[in-house]
């Protein structure tokens, strides 16, 4: 019998890593989950899964974290993965204008298949690349502000700024969601009691049980 | 020839001390007497190698394991230039086999396929002969293998050319690529006279090759795998190479040097994707020959294919090509697998990828028709085909999978199409199901992330042929897809209408200006749209 891998946490949220292909998704995944950094990477293909646990405000929240592949034709079979997704992180590479100038479409890709309410990261990664940087922090800040994101620069490469973005976002997601519990919990005068779990999708099941 | 011995000199310092290789660990990626498999189980056969090898099996070892450039250089001929020209790996030459015949498969084939709901549940319980290596599924375990610090010295490349790094041995990360599973000497040696004797058969089908291309019995020999030391050669007689280059003289150069490029976007996503494929393969590893030739077979692609273009999925299968044939030869390879044949993946890759969701919708319903009860377990489990067989299809296993598994399923779906592919994807399933039963969703992610590690590529392909999947139940699907999305089944006759219909405009618009005198001017604006289509 395998091993089993999931441990108890208060809350299960679904991320995933949008952005052109070759901005480095997959290595902030890596980072984040594995603390690796692969320089012999490939090309994603489709869909790849990681999780990890992170605590915030005293709760232990795990993160399901979806990467994607970044060219726009794959968008026909990733697209699926942003349903029930509570947080986005949608990455551009500093050192890449085109990158920056395609962040435009991916929110409309995210308008189009994603929750109305999902909390969205603009993340410049390969920030340790300061010679060639081609977008300009204040500009990617006053996009990020204008379209009402979360903003951050960060390196796959040296680990600047990675656990920041997933604790921020994740946070951030942990506080709008309680934020709405309560407000629903006013409105019932019910809602989430202690000891269960809301999932992607706002239900609530058992909580789970420790590792066997 | 030329490009592979360039690289494989440039390699020399790298095999010294390699005998011991092949003979005491396998591949340098596991220890020796980890055996797995019932059939083949290692009762200490590493341990006494020495005296299990005859003088020319060492021999046969030492080259077998090295790079395939390294051996064209340094390996006696077997007289035969046009083989080598191709691609060579292992010098088999030497011993003959006492072995009656090739692996288990009957050279009938019959396919018998007993009664369906019968053998469901049968392949639902049995996973008996499991091609799978327990340890290397075993859910958030780690991989506990250790090396020797020779192994740790001496970059190595297992026989495909993948750099061999021991500290960098899963599947999926894109270390070594032969099996990594443990498999007994005495099992490894009847394999490589196995390979040694379908060899010299395969010279002679080659030679004969107009007259047997479409018989029962070549087909069956492909089934059990071309030995590559001809598999180049024969990969191109498959896919019809030699007439496309002969009916298109030039043309590949044409596009090399065309002053035409592709779109920005394109050209991008294919300089990104250049070092991000096979970046453990010794050809690709690093700026260079392997590189450039890649890029330029894909560029070249893109403007022979303007629609296609480039779509991430292609370098893998390029790159393999590229270890077996010389460029332009890999070009019409890829133009063929595209456009013609069996294969026909043009559709995977287009704007849309109408087809990628077509072979997964059939894979999905083939798993459920197969294997009902996993199927609901899957489903409970919020498990899709799209997570995890996605890349097994757009790249047909290229980009993770065990080589010797990867190029045993290319000779067959060059040769057959696509049925070997789903009959892949039904044997995984089918040994990994009592497995499966037990585990939950993010443990089913990982399994998969961990299945190409744990692979024991021959034993799987003879396995694979055991699946009583039929063309017509796959036939069934795929028709049922195109009933339920008649856009994209019949997306080529609504892009055909829309361009006939966009020419008549065109047309009649061009009478009309031409009526009042001002024809010139029109078909010039006019013609742009036109090209754009």
């Amino acid at each position: 019998m395998a091993t089993r891998v999931d441990e108890e946490y208060d809350y299960l949220f679904k991320v995933v890593l949008i952005g052109d292909s070759g901005v480095g998704k997959s290595n902030l995944l890596s980072r984040f989950t594995r603390n690796e950094f692969n320089l012999e990477s490939k090309s994603t293909i489709g869909v790849e899964f990681a999780t990890k646990s992170i605590q915030a405000e005293g709760k232990t929240i795990k993160a399901q974290i979806w990467d994607t592949a970044g060219q726009e034709r794959y968008r026909a079979i990733t697209s699926a993965y942003y349903r029930g997704a509570v947080g986005a992180l949608l990455v551009y590479d500093i050192s890449k204008h085109g990158t920056f100038d395609n962040v435009e479409r991916w929110l409309k890709e995210l308008r189009d298949h994603a929750e109305a309410n999902i909390v969205v990261m603009l993340v410049g990664n390969k920030s340790d690349l300061k010679q060639f940087k081609a977008v300009e922090t204040d500009e990617a800040m006053s996009f990020a502000e204008q379209h009402n994101l979360a903003f951050i620069e960060t390196s796959a490469l040296d680990s600047t700024g990675v656990d920041t973005a997933f604790q921020r976002i994740l946070t951030e997601i942990y506080r709008l969601m309680s934020r709405r519990n309560l407000a629903a919990d006013e409105a019932q005068a019910g809602g989430i009691k202690a000891g269960q779990t809301i999932d992607l999708n706002g239900n609530s099941k058992d909580k789970k049980g420790g590792c066997c | 020839m030329l490009r592979k011995l360039t690289l494989g000199s440039r390699r020399d310092d790298d095999y010294g001390e390699r005998d011991e290789n092949e003979n005491g660990v396998v591949n340098g990626t596991l220890k020796p007497g980890e055996g797995f498999l019932p059939d083949y189980e290692d009762e200490g056969d590493a341990i006494v190698k020495s005296e299990f090898l005859s003088g020319d099996d060492r021999e046969r070892s030492k080259s077998a394991n090295s790079y395939k450039g390294k051996l064209e250089e340094t390996n006696e001929s077997n007289g035969n230039d046009a083989i080598n020209g191709s691609a060579s790996n292992g010098n088999y030459f030497h011993g003959r086999s006492s072995l009656g015949d090739d692996l288990g498969v009957d050279d009938d084939d019959s396919d018998q396929e007993p009664d369906d709901e019968e053998v469901l549940s049968d392949m639902e319980r049995d996973s008996k002969g499991n091609f799978l290596d327990e340890r290397r599924t075993t859910v958030a375990g780690g991989d506990n293998t250790s090396y020797s610090s020779k192994e740790v010295e001496a970059p190595l490349t297992d026989k495909y050319g993948f750099i061999i790094d021991p500290k960098n041995q899963t599947g999926s990360s894109g270390g070594a690529r032969t099996t990594q599973v443990t498999i007994s000497e005495k099992e490894k040696a009847r394999r490589a006279e196995v390979e040694a004797l379908r060899t010299t058969k395969w010279l002679a089908m080659i030679k004969d090759w107009d007259n047997i291309k479409d018989t029962k019995r070549t087909r069956n020999r492909i089934r059990k795998g071309v030995p590559d030391k001809v598999r180049g050669l024969v990969w191109n007689l498959l896919g019809n190479v030699p007439t496309l280059i002969k009916e298109n003289p030039g043309r590949y150069t044409e596009l090399c040097e065309s002053t035409h490029i592709p779109s920005q976007d394109i050209r991008d996503t294919i300089l990104r994707d250049i070092n991000r494929t096979f970046p453990r393969h010794a050809m690709f590893a690093k700026e260079g020959e392997g590189q450039d030739s890649l890029r330029r077979v894909l560029v070249a692609y893109s403007l022979y294919d303007e629609e296609v273009g480039y779509c991430q999925g292609l370098g893998f299968i390029t790159a393999m090509f590229l270890t077996y044939m010389p460029e332009e030869e890999a070009f019409w390879q890829l133009v063929g697998i595209m456009n013609h044949g069996p294969c026909c993946m043009r559709g995977l890759y287009e704007d849309g990828m109408p087809e990628a969701q077509k072979v997964l919708y059939i894979g999905e319903k083939l798993i459920k028709k197969f294997f009902p009860r996993l199927t609901k377990h899957l489903g409970r489990q919020n498990c899709h085909i799209s997570m995890y067989a996605t890349q097994w299809f757009l790249t047909i296993f290229t980009n993770t999978f065990p080589f010797d598994m990867v190029t045993q399923v290319w000779d067959c779906f060059l040769a057959e199409g696509w049925k070997i592919v789903y009959r892949v994807m039904l044997t995984f399933i089918r040994y990994s199901a009592p497995k499966l039963f037990r585990l939950e969703f993010e443990q089913i992610m990982f399994f998969f992330k961990q299945l190409p590690g744990a692979i024991d590529g021959p034993l799987l392909m003879e396995k694979a042929f055991g699946i009583p999947l039929k063309t017509r139940h796959i036939e069934h699907y795929s028709k049922k897809f195109d009933t339920l999305n008649p856009d994209i089944a019949n997306r080529v006759q609504i892009k055909e209408q829309k361009k006939k219909e966009q020419e008549e405009r065109i047309k009649k618009e061009i009478e009309e200006a031409e009526a009042r005198g001002e024809g010139g001017v029109l078909t010039t604006t006019l013609s742009i749209p036109l090209a754009e289509l």
